[in-house]
């Protein structure tokens, strides 16, 4: 069986490594503290084995008849009598040729301590064991006999080997180890706990963000993530998010919009037609029907559909960027003067358009897809602006202004006058104008490039193309 | 039965109306909001049909305006509009039936015999009175299952006196809800009809009569 992969947690990673990392920082503390503690009692030692030294070199003395004679030795302290070697403590004296002169009474027969040799090839501190495996720790040193009460002549030498049990020592840093083991884990323990219950706390915000974030449903669009309170580092997310939100709500306002305004608009013809056949059909034998007339409003209602359809399909395939193209050079003034001889009849001289300097300039655009954004634009203008107003064009070798009287509409309509099928009148009564013309134009200038702004002002609207040279 | 209807497509106000007429109501028009309501509010109407989105005025504007002068004529809304929110704010505003774009034409009939039928406190479409059945949804009238044959206006009198038999009629109510209002009557139209339909009734054997109540003008007596 599979085991599922565990996703990535925030709050798992951040308590594994801050209780990893406290943990190998207590670890290497703990070691430290060991180190330490074994170099300061090493040092401990030595100190006490070289005081013993000092003070046995300093009571042993060359006699007249050339013996050797330590009152150390005789002084016979408890801690070199034999008994618990665990705890005692050992010497021995050679003289110069290596011969054993004397040796603490707590040796037993068959230890023997290392000494020290002329040239110091084994001299200071050593670890060795005892015949019964007792670990010791020994200074080994050499020094020169004088006689009592005179300065040493320094001719005869002597090896002293001093050593002291090491039991109490190992036992004192096994407990130590122990101790700091325990308080390792014991620590660790309390760290993870301490780690999680941090890091849960910390983590919070995100807890009850990702709680608020899975409450907004498709009807909540309209509610935004509290700010206030947030942790700083979350603030921009959560700004970014509620702009997201702020843009998918417009969205999909603006796709039931749309759905809406098409379900009116598909709807209603079809009525139309349907209801125009169901009552032709009904009497078909009724001096009163005309067959021909119903006939034509008919074709009349079918073209106005297919309109819409063509006008959808258009706008999707400029929107998609899967428009046929043809683009070259192309001059906007004779564009223009194209589409204002189309348009002639409908705006029955009400367009005034003075000629530009640089008219003849040409530009790299689709001829086609710009003659259909200037139609649009002009019709637009004429459809929409009083009948008795005027329209100014004017225009540049890759610009064109239209300033066209209107007043039903206000500075709020600018934002949405570009939305497929918005129409100023709600009831939507004109049947000629679908609210299509400028969502086609936006459509096609995704594909030919430029841009369009609307102003309004006195009731004025002013609508300024501008295109790639 | 007289009918406004309130449409802003042409197209749909004069196939509807073709229709509506055909089927033997008196249809009145108007193509935007403030004119339907003027004539919903000067004239007495069986029932209106409301497109919702008019200019000038929508059609939930004119119904909450209607209801709130106490005008209780039934309403049906008849709209391209389809979502659950508008059915329930036109409903709620008191509108007796919705019906969304695109429809057939038989509903729409239909629902107006059921906007007649509550509006004369009938449940079905047959009316019984003594030997007399008379099918609205067919348009027939019967004396013992034996059909008589009446002219379209003659039923359109006939029905008008049976939906409110007992009830003096008058001239004018009748005028109204029978004719239109375009065409000139002569004088004694009305009372050339009423004949006509008594001499149908009574050729048939008919238990009822239509009696002229002097100057105040027609009452269908049920038998006793």
């Amino acid at each position: 069986m599979v085991k599922p992969q565990q996703r990535p947690s925030i709050q798992r990673n951040l308590v594994t490594a801050l209780t990893t990392g406290l943990m190998i920082l207590f670890g290497l503390s703990a070691l430290g503290i060991y180190l330490l503690m074994q170099h300061s009692l090493h040092t401990q030692l030595d100190r006490q084995l070289t005081r013993t030294a000092e003070d046995f070199i300093a009571e042993t003395h060359v006699l007249a008849d050339g013996r050797i004679e330590s009152e150390f030795h005789n002084f016979n302290f408890d801690d070199f009598r034999p008994g618990d070697r665990a705890k005692g403590s050992f010497y021995e004296l050679r003289d110069g040729s290596g011969a054993l002169i004397l040796r603490s009474r707590s040796l037993g027969p068959d230890d023997s301590l290392p000494f020290g040799s002329e040239g110091a090839e084994r001299s200071g501190f050593e670890k060795f064991e005892l015949s019964d495996g007792l670990k010791v720790r020994a200074l080994l040193t050499s020094f020169p006999l004088a006689r009592k009460g005179e300065e040493t002549d320094g001719g005869t030498r002597a090896y002293l080997t001093i050593a002291d049990s090491t039991s109490d020592l190992s036992r004192t840093f096994l407990i130590l180890a122990l101790t700091l083991a325990f308080t390792a884990v014991l620590l660790s323990l309390a760290i993870y706990f301490l780690v999680s219950r941090m890091v849960k706390r910390a983590c919070r915000p995100i807890v009850e963000i990702a709680e608020l974030t899975a409450g907004l449903g498709p009807d909540q669009l309209d509610s935004r993530l509290p700010c206030d309170d947030v942790p700083e580092e979350l603030l921009p997310l959560i700004e970014k998010f509620n702009e997201f939100i702020g843009r998918l709500d417009g969205a999909i306002k603006r796709e039931r919009r749309f759905s809406i305004d098409i379900a009116h608009e598909m709807r209603t013809p079809v009525a139309e037609l349907r209801t125009l056949l169901e009552v032709a059909g009904d009497a078909p034998r009724d001096p009163d029907s005309n067959p021909t007339e119903i006939f034509r409003t008919g074709v009349g209602v079918a073209e106005r559909l297919s309109s819409i359809i063509e006008v959808l399909t258009a706008i999707h395939w400029g929107e998609t960027r899967t428009l046929p193209m043809k683009r070259g050079p192309v001059v906007l003034s004779e564009v223009l003067a194209d589409s204002l001889g189309n348009l002639a009849a409908a705006s029955r001289n009400r367009i005034e358009s003075p000629p530009a300097g640089d008219e003849t300039f040409g530009i790299q655009s689709e001829p086609a897809l710009l003659r259909t954004v200037l139609d649009n634009l002009i019709g637009n203008a004429i459809a929409h602006s009083p009948p008795d107003s005027g329209i100014m064009i004017q225009s540049t070798a890759n610009s064109l202004s239209i300033r066209n009287e209107a007043p039903l509409l206000c500075e709020e309509d600018l934002a949405s006058i570009r939305e497929p099928l918005w129409q100023k009148d709600s009831s939507r009564t004109k049947a000629q104008h679908f609210g299509l013309g400028l969502a086609l134009v936006d459509a096609y200038l995704r594909v030919i490039g430029g841009t369009l702004r609307h102003t309004l002002d006195g009731g004025i609207l002013t609508t300024t193309l501008e295109l790639p040279r | 039965m007289q009918i406004l209807y309130v449409e802003d497509s042409p197209i749909l106000r004069q196939s509807v109306s073709t229709g509506l007429k055909r089927a033997g109501y008196k249809v009145e028009c108007a193509d935007n909001g403030p004119d339907g309501l003027d004539l919903a509010m000067v004239h007495e109407f069986d029932a209106i049909i409301l497109d919702v989105m008019l200019p000038g005025m929508n059609g939930f504007e004119i119904l909450r305006r209607l209801r709130e002068e106490g005008n209780e004529t039934e309403v049906l809304l008849l709209t391209a509009r389809s979502g659950i929110e508008d059915r329930v704010e036109g409903l709620d505003l008191g509108a007796d039936d919705y019906l969304v774009k695109p429809f057939a034409f038989e509903e729409l009939l239909a629902r107006l015999r059921v906007l007649m039928r509550r509006r004369f406190g009938r449940t079905v479409d047959d009316l019984h009175l003594g030997n007399l059945r008379i099918d609205f949804a067919a348009r027939r009238l019967f004396v013992v299952e034996k059909e008589v044959s009446l002219r379209p206006r003659e039923f359109d009198i006939f029905e008008y006196l049976a939906q409110r038999s007992g009830k003096v009629v008058s001239r004018t109510q009748l005028i109204e809800h029978v004719y239109d209002h375009a065409k000139s009557l002569s004088s004694n139209a009305i009372d050339s009809a009423i004949c006509n339909v008594r001499k149908h009734l009574t050729g048939a054997g008919a238990n009822v009569t239509i009696t002229t109540v002097p100057k105040r003008g027609y009452v269908l007596d049920p038998p006793r």
